[in-house]
C-alpha cells in the first residue's frame, strides 16, 4: 500500500503514527512543547475508528501508571511528556522496567533544570540513558532527528519493546516537536489481537495465574532477576545499535551529535570542508545501546572528536568511554533552550583542535 | 445424651456448611494474628467464586501489608506502585472493559500518596471496584501515622498522640468520594463480627454486579483493626475499634444507586 | 471465643509451628454448626460440617 505524504509538525506526526501503528492506548498530560500530541489524538478521535483509548490523566504520574496497567495486559500503550513531566514518571518507568513490560515513552526535551524553559534542549541524555529512575535498568532510547523519524520510530519502538519486554523511550526535543516537514505516513495497521502469554487478562482454567510485579523479598532470586536483565541489555547492546554516518570515510575530526544537533552538524561538516577541514559526523540513532564499537573504530582514524549537544555535556561522557583515551574528546553546546548554529560548531572545532 | 458420631460419617460433601473457597491458594497468610486483612481477602475470594468471576477478575494490589495479596487469591494480578492502583485499574478497565477490575488498598495507599489517583478515578467514574482497608495506621512499615489516624491516637510518628494543630484532622476519603457524581456505590463496612462479615460480603457482591452496569465507581471502605500497630491483642483491638474508630467512621451506605 | 455463640472454641494452651496459641474446639459437644467462627476467621482455617444425628 502507498504511503501518505503530509506536511506536519513533529508532535502531530507522532500522534498520527501512533494511530496508524495500531496503538491500543495513549495516556498523557499537557506540557509545552508536546501538548499537540494529545490535542491531535483527541481531535482525531481514534476511539471511533480503531478503538484506541485516549485519556488525559490527572498528572504525569497517573499517566505512567496507566501505561503500566495497560502494558501488563499485553497492550500497546504509550505516554508522552517533556523533561519535568518525565522526571515525574521515573518511579513508574522503573516499575515498568522491573516488571519487564513493553511500552513507549516520548520525551520532547526542553531546557532545564527545574521548570526551565520551553525551548529545545538535549539535557535529558543522562536521565534517559543512565537510568533516571532507581535500580539497575535501561531504556532502549531512540533519537529522532526529523519529523519522518518521529513518525517511523513509533512502530519501531513497539517492535523493540515487545521483542525485549522493555520500555522504549523516544528522546526528541522541542525543535523537532514543533517544526513542520514532509512526512510519509505508513498505512493503517490493525490493532493486534494476540495476547502475550505473560499478560493479565483474566485467568482461564487452562493456565496458572499471571502476576505482574517487580517485588521480590528474596535477595537470591532478585539477584538472579537482575542478572537476567543485565543479559537482556547485553543482547540489546549486541543487536540493536543504530547510527548514521555523514562523510566519515576520510574525516580527520569527528562530530558526534544526535537529534537537532545532528542536523546543525551536517551543515557544520559542509562549512568545515569549505575551509579545508575534513570533518565528519556520526549520528547515533540509538542512544542506548550507544554505538560504542563504531566510535572506537573511528577513534583509530581521526585526530579528535567533538560531542555537540544542547547541554552542559552529557553524551560526551559516553564518547569518552567509547574512545577510551585514544584521541582527545571535547564537548560543545549551547544551553537554556538556545539552538547551536553551524558556524559556532566550526569555530569550536577550530579552537579546540586547530588553535585557530 | 448426645451420640458422638464417627468423623468419617460427618465429613461428607453433603454435610458441608462452610469451607474456605478454592480461589484462596494454599499459601499461608502472612498477616498478624487477628488482622482484618485475612477475613477481607477470604470474602472477596468467596464472591469471585460464587459469581463465577475467576477468569474475569484482574486485581491490582497495593503497597502495604497486603502487597503480597497476589499470593493468596488465584486470579490474575498486577502489583501497583504506592497509591497508583486506581490509575493502573483505569487503564485495565478501559482496555479490557469486560473484565472484573478491582483495587485493594490501605489507608496510606488510598488516602495519602494516592489521593489524586483515587479522587480522579472516581471523578471520571471508572467502572472499577475500590476496596479500601482503613485501620488508621501504616502497618507494614512499622506503625506510623496515617491520614486516617484518629486525633490523639498514638503511633510511631505521633508518639504523643495525633495533634490536629500540627498534623491535621483525619481525612474522611470515603465521604469525599461519595460527593462525586462519578461514584456509584459507596459504603463503609467491617469484618470483625460474623454479622458484619455477612454485610460486607453482600456489599462486595453488589459491587461486582454493579460493575457490569458501567455506571461508575464502587468504593467499599472496610474499617479494620491493626493489633500490631495499635499495640493491643486482637480481641482488645476489635473492642477499641468499636469504641473509637466507628464513631469517627460510621458504618453504613454513604451512597447507593437510586433503584 | 468472641464470635462463637455457644462457647465451643477456645485458644489452646500449646503453640503451633508459627508460635501462636491456636483456636481449637474446646467443647465440641456445644457446637451447633452455625459457622460464625469460620466466617470471621482471618486465616480461614476452619471448615464446618453438620449432620443430623
Amino acid at each position: 500500500m502507498e504511503k501518505e505524504l503530509r506536511l506536519m509538525k513533529g508532535n502531530e506526526a507522532v500522534a498520527e503514527a501512533a494511530i496508524r501503528a495500531g496503538v491500543d492506548g495513549y495516556f498523557g498530560y499537557p506540557i509545552t512543547p508536546q501538548s499537540e500530541i494529545i490535542e491531535y489524538l483527541m481531535e482525531a478521535n481514534p476511539a471511533e475508528t480503531t478503538g484506541m483509548v485516549v485519556l488525559q490523566a490527572e498528572s504525569e504520574v497517573a499517566a505512567i501508571n496507566m501505561v503500566y496497567g495497560g502494558a501488563a495486559c499485553g497492550k500497546k500503550v504509550m505516554t508522552t511528556s517533556s523533561s519535568p513531566g518525565i522526571s515525574l514518571k521515573q518511579e513508574g518507568i522503573s516499575y515498568i522496567a522491573g516488571a519487564e513490560l513493553p511500552c513507549l515513552i516520548v520525551n520532547v526535551v526542553r531546557g532545564g533544570p527545574g521548570l526551565g524553559t520551553i525551548q529545545p534542549a538535549q539535557s535529558d541524555y543522562f536521565q534517559a540513558t543512565k537510568g533516571g529512575g532507581h535500580g539497575d535498568y535501561h531504556l532502549i532510547v531512540l533519537a529522532p532527528a526529523s519529523v519522518q523519524e518521529m513518525a517511523d520510530f513509533v512502530d519501531l519502538s513497539f517492535e523493540l519493546a515487545f521483542k525485549y519486554r522493555n520500555p522504549v523511550m523516544m528522546l526528541s526535543d522541542g525543535a523537532i516537536g514543533q517544526m513542520m516537514e514532509k512526512v510519509y505516513l505508513s498505512p493503517h495497521k490493525e490493532r493486534s489481537k494476540s495476547v502475550p502469554e505473560w499478560a493479565t487478562t483474566g485467568k482461564p482454567p487452562t493456565r496458572e495465574r499471571n502476576i505482574i510485579t517487580s517485588l521480590d523479598l528474596d535477595s537470591n532470586r532478585q539477584e538472579l532477576f537482575n542478572r537476567k536483565l543485565l543479559a537482556k541489555y547485553n543482547e540489546i547492546r549486541e543487536k540493536e545499535v543504530r547510527y548514521e554516518e555523514f562523510q566519515c570515510e576520510d574525516a580527520e575530526f569527528l562530530l558526534v551529535a544526535y537529534g537537532t544537533s545532528a542536523r546543525v552538524c551536517q551543515k557544520s561538516v559542509q562549512l568545515a570542508r569549505e575551509q579545508g577541514i575534513r570533518a565528519g559526523l556520526l549520528r547515533p540513532i540509538t542512544l542506548f545501546p550507544f554505538p560504542t564499537k563504531r566510535i572506537n573504530e573511528l577513534a583509530g582514524k581521526v585526530k579528535g572528536m567533538l560531542s555537540v549537544e544542547m547541554s552542559a555535556g552529557q553524551m560526551v561522557e559516553d564518547v569518552l568511554l567509547s574512545v577510551n583515551g585514544k584521541v582527545p574528546v571535547y564537548h560543545f553546546g549551547r544551553m537554556g533552550g538556545i539552538v547551536t548554529t553551524p558556524e559556532e560548531v566550526v569555530e569550536s572545532l577550530k579552537s579546540k583542535f586547530i588553535g585557530g | 445424651m448426645i451420640q458422638v458420631t464417627g468423623i468419617k460419617e460427618i465429613i461428607k460433601p453433603e454435610n458441608l456448611v462452610y469451607k474456605k473457597t478454592n480461589i484462596m491458594t494454599k499459601n499461608i497468610l502472612s498477616y498478624c494474628p487477628g488482622c482484618g486483612h485475612g477475613t477481607a481477602h477470604r470474602i472477596l475470594a468467596e464472591i469471585i467464586d460464587e459469581e463465577g468471576l475467576q477468569s474475569e477478575a484482574i486485581g491490582v494490589s497495593p503497597v502495604g501489608c497486603s502487597v503480597f495479596l497476589y499470593y493468596y487469591l488465584d486470579i490474575d494480578w498486577q502489583e501497583a506502585a504506592h497509591g497508583r492502583a486506581p490509575a493502573v485499574a483505569t487503564a485495565i478497565k478501559r482496555l479490557l472493559p469486560e473484565k472484573f477490575v478491582f483495587t485493594y488498598q490501605g489507608d496510606g495507599d488510598l488516602a495519602a500518596i494516592g489521593t489524586a489517583e483515587t479522587i480522579h478515578a472516581c471523578n471520571r467514574g471508572e467502572n472499577i471496584l475500590i476496596i479500601f482497608i482503613n485501620n488508621g495506621i501504616y502497618g507494614m512499615t512499622g506503625g506510623q501515622m496515617a491520614p486516617t489516624t484518629l486525633p490523639g491516637m498514638k503511633s510511631s510518628t505521633s508518639p504523643y498522640g495525633r495533634d490536629v494543630k500540627t498534623m491535621g484532622n483525619p481525612l474522611k476519603m470515603t465521604d469525599i468520594i461519595a460527593t462525586l457524581p462519578g461514584s456509584y456505590y459507596v459504603t463503609r463496612q467491617s469484618v470483625h463480627t460474623p454479622a458484619n462479615v455477612k454485610k460486607t460480603k453482600k456489599a462486595i457482591r453488589k459491587a461486582a454486579q454493579y460493575q457490569k452496569l458501567n455506571k461508575g465507581t464502587c468504593l467499599i471502605e472496610i474499617v479494620s483493626n491493626c493489633p500490631s500497630g495499635w499495640k493491643m491483642t486482637p480481641v482488645q483491638s476489635n473492642k477499641w475499634m468499636e469504641e473509637n474508630m466507628f464513631p469517627y467512621y460510621p458504618l453504613g451506605d454513604l451512597k447507593t444507586p437510586e433503584e | 471465643m468472641v464470635s462463637c455463640p455457644t462457647g465451643t472454641i477456645a485458644m489452646a494452651k500449646e503453640v503451633n509451628g508459627k508460635g501462636y496459641n491456636y483456636a481449637f474446639p474446646a467443647n465440641p459437644e456445644l457446637c451447633i454448626g452455625c459457622a460464625n467462627c469460620a466466617m470471621v476467621c482471618p486465616d480461614g482455617v476452619i471448615t464446618v460440617y453438620k449432620t443430623k444425628i
